[in-house]
């Protein structure tokens, strides 16, 4: 018995789905057919094309940064070359036998007052 | 993806001709013009909203389309219900955490809004029944669309599918995900609520 009106009410049930799915409004069937023609006219490459040009924005992006890096590392190079010449410069400056020259400076000096002192 | 079920029932790859003959379709655009009608008012009573059933549908088919022309026609009606349910899923999900964000979005989103509908829209496809049977079929409708959306989502996603459908329920276990035996549960159990709900229903 229960099964029977299970079964009564399966079919009443189907009939009146199938009635509201053929009385569908034609504004919501045009919207479906539009829709099932948006997604068939799609060719599967719609990812592919957007792949090539983020793929070329990365690859530009890796480069410039890369060039960016490369020219940094001469001007790096270029200061430490400075640098060393400038230690260079003072280690001339200040080697043994100039250092001794400045210490007798005062020397000198009092050298070249005395003999013009002498003379004059 | 596998359809390891529905490839067991049924073995070989059917050619075009047989599988028009056997599903009613050989081809993806016929196959979508067969299924769209009721997988839109699926996916309305699912949601209660028109115009997010259409997105709902258009999204499914898009992915459908995309991911899965390359498949046998037999395994498309599954395919695009799983699909079709996830996204129902994806829906309430969306809706939930915006009920939490907006609470007030849910009294202004609910329902279909009816301003600059053009009357000439709202003619039904098909006029074939003399206004009373018009108006009682209508009303049985709304009634059943009230008491398919009172019922559990896993217990209307087997009424959809097996009664509305026709879908095994082999098929319906792999559009669903699950077993056959839950599948079995879930369409008694929404068959038992309908009956409750449904008692003045004229069924006889």
């Amino acid at each position: 018995m229960t099964n029977q009106i299970e079964h009564q009410l399966e079919t009443a049930l189907q009939q009146d789905l199938h009635h509201l799915e053929n009385e569908t409004e034609a504004r919501d069937v045009f919207r479906l057919a539009q829709a099932r023609n948006r997604a068939l006219s799609q060719n599967g490459s719609s990812r592919k094309k957007g792949f090539i040009p983020t793929l070329g924005a990365s690859l530009a992006s890796i480069l410039l940064v890369a060039f960016f890096f490369f020219q940094e590392a001469p001007v790096s190079l270029n200061n430490e070359t400075v640098s060393e010449l400038n230690r260079a410069d003072s280690a001339f400056e200040f080697d043994d036998e100039n250092v001794e020259l400045y210490e007798d400076l005062d020397f000198y000096y009092w050298l070249a007052d005395n003999e013009q002192g002498a003379t004059g | 993806m596998t359809l390891s079920i529905v490839e067991k029932s049924q073995a070989k790859e059917l050619p075009n001709e047989e599988a028009q003959k056997v599903l009613g379709y050989s081809s993806m655009e016929e196959f979508l013009k067969v299924i769209e009608r009721r997988a839109f008012h699926m996916a309305r009573m699912a949601t209660g909203n028109n115009d997010t059933a259409m997105d709902i549908v258009q999204d499914s088919m898009y992915k459908l389309v995309e991911k899965y022309a390359d498949r046998t026609a037999q395994e498309w009606k599954p395919l695009f219900y799983r699909i079709l349910n996830s996204k129902t899923i994806d829906y309430y999900r969306r809706k939930a955490v915006r009920d939490r964000v907006f609470p007030w979005s849910r009294y202004t989103s609910n329902g279909d809004s009816d301003q600059n509908v053009d009357i000439v829209d709202l003619t039904p496809g098909r006029i074939s029944d003399t206004p009373d049977e018009m108006l009682m079929r209508t009303q049985r409708i709304d009634k059943l669309t009230q008491s398919v959306n009172a019922l559990p989502r896993r217990q209307r996603e087997a009424l959809m599918l097996r009664c509305w459908e026709g879908m095994s329920t082999i098929e319906t276990a792999e559009a669903m995900k699950c077993s056959q035996g839950s599948v079995k549960t879930h369409y008694s159990r929404a068959m038992h609520t309908l009956r409750d709900l449904l008692e003045d229903y004229n069924y006889d």
